[in-house]
Parts: structure tokens; sequence; C-alpha cells
């Protein structure tokens, strides 16, 4: 039953979003959301609705009980086109450093059952920068690898939007940092965050305060669904040209780039 | 329409905020941990294991 009530869940999420009269070009669901069997669900929800799926997995268990968390990018084949798709094609990344929740989560099981191959975690060293053609380029990660600044060394200058999906209670924390990575990464950052501690963003470099902002769900244990608009092109010529980015009457549409940078794309 | 690369003018996200439940997910809520449902849902990994990636 609870296999079904959760399949449930995800179906009524993009049963709102492919109501809409502008559908998503990517969708986004929390980490640890979806159950490693439901990946072929998944499939069906993206070919229907014709948009990228970016989803957290359950966890995996491989050989040696080492585990890793990942999460899967299911395209469509129509993906941007009008007609209907018919086939996907997948692609995993998994997260690199584990949160002490799960290291503990592990040692606990250990102790509890003392299996012959203890768990332990499995980390993806991969960073991945998906190519998503007129829709610029997306780096990713997955809850706590939003906080290891190398991976944000090697976006700079190469990425218009940053996704995170995350499974995370310190909801503050993420808010700030999305902000902070906005500006020294100079990208738009979506957060998708689990509806139990709630607190989903989406967040733009724009000069205006209130335009910021441009998505932000607050709130625990509360299951939502929602259709946002990032900044590509006007993005993409302010990262192009920081010297002189777009103008809105006479005033800069983004923040200033932070200092040296130089955009490799 | 940007000729440089052919850019749209926005990309549009769709966010699906499920709750995720502990029926499935092991570590949810973090850090107390259920050591029946887990015993559950390790039982349920087994089975599934064949569908793992």
């Amino acid at each position: 039953m609870g296999e079904d009530k959760g399949l449930a869940r995800y179906k009524k999420g993009f049963c709102n979003l492919s109501g809409d009269r502008e559908k998503p070009h990517i969708v986004v669901l929390p980490e640890l959301t979806v159950s490693n069997c439901y990946i072929k669900h998944l499939k069906e929800l993206s070919k229907v609705i014709n948009s990228v799926v970016i989803a957290g997995l359950d966890f995996q268990v491989n050989a040696g009980n080492k585990v890793s968390n990942k999460a899967v990018v299911v395209i469509p084949n129509n993906w941007t086109n009008t007609q209907r798709s018919t086939r996907t094609s997948c692609i995993y990344f998994g997260k690199t450093h584990f949160s002490n929740e799960e290291l503990e989560l592990f040692k606990k099981l250990n102790t509890h059952y003392k299996p012959k191959d203890k768990y332990s975690h499995l980390p993806d060293h991969v960073n991945y920068i998906i190519d998503a053609g007129p829709f610029g380029n997306i780096g990713v990660a997955i809850c706590s690898d939003f906080f290891d600044i190398e991976r944000f060394v090697i976006y700079k200058g190469k990425i218009h939007h940053m996704i995170v999906i995350s499974n995370n209670m310190d909801t503050n924390s993420y808010y700030f940092l999305a902000e902070a990575i906005a500006r020294l990464v100079f990208c738009n950052v979506v957060i998708c965050n689990t509806g139990y501690y709630g607190d989903s963003i989406a967040f733009s470099p724009y000069r205006e305060p209130f335009k910021r902002i441009i998505y932000r769900h607050q709130g625990q244990q509360l299951f939502s669904s929602q259709v946002v608009s990032l900044p590509v092109v006007s993005l993409d010529e302010a990262q192009r040209n920081p010297t002189s980015p777009p103008s809105d009457n006479g005033k800069s549409i983004f923040k200033s780039a932070p200092p040296g940078y130089i955009r490799h794309i | 329409m940007n000729t440089y690369r052919g850019l749209e003018e926005y990309l549009r996200i769709g966010f699906v905020q499920s709750v995720v439940d502990c029926e499935y997910a092991w570590c949810k809520p973090r850090p107390t941990i259920n050591m029946k449902k887990w015993v559950k849902i390790k039982a349920w990994q087994d089975i599934k294991k064949d569908f793992a990636i």
C-alpha cells in the first residue's frame, strides 16, 4: 500500500504541472523520493508530460554493502519539441559527500545487525554539467554536496543553473547558501527540498531584491507543485559581458558578476 | 531567441515537493531510526534487489 501511496503522490504532482498552460521544461523531485523500482513509472510520467525529470532515488546497496545515494535524470526523446515522446534515456549522478546523519545511520545498522560486510557509503566523485541546449548549462548536486566549495570552483563560469535536490532540515542555511552561490557562481540556484521539511527555493541574481527570490515554499509537511521561470538568455548575456551587462531602463538587470569571473562555456 | 547559442528566454522548472515517507526512504525522520521499520524496508530492498541499478 505504501508504494502505491507514494506513486500516487508523484502522479498528483505531475498532473498539476501538466495541467498548466505552460508546461515545465524540467521537473525536479527531492532527494530520496523515488524507490528504485519506480524508475519505470518516472519514465512514463516524463514521456507523458514531455519534460526532463530530475529525481532523487532511494539508497542503493551495492556489493560489499556499499551504499550509494543517487539521482536520475530522465530525458524524453522529443524534449522541447511539440511531438509526443515515445522513449526516454536516463543518466545518473550520485552524492559525493554523505551527511553526518547518513554516516551515523550506517554505524547504527552495523551495531545492530553486525553484517559480514559493514555498511559504508559509496561516494560518486564525478561532477556533472548537463548541457540543456537552448536552456543553458546545468550543474547538479545532492543535498550536502551543496556545501562542497570545490564543486563551485569547477562550476564557476560554466553553468547557468544550479539544481540541488535535498532532504534537509537546516532550511535557513540552504537559503543563505543559495543566495551566496547565486552571487559567487553567478547562476540561478534551484533547491528542491522534501516537503517534510519544506523550503524549496528558486533564486536568481537579479539586481532588484524583490525579483531575486523567484520561488520559496516554506512550511513543513506540505506537498506542493509549482512551475517557475528562470532567466536564461539575459543571464547568459550578463555572464558573457560582465563589464557591460544587459540593462533595463539604464539599470543593470543582474547583480555584478563576481570579481575575476571568466566564462568558460 | 539569442543568435549566439539560440538560447530561450526562460527555463521553466516544475517543483514537485513531495513529502518523503520513510516507508521507502531509510533516513526519515533523521536522525531517529525506527529499527522495526528498517527491518521491513531491508526485506523489501532484498526482494527488489534485482531491480536496483
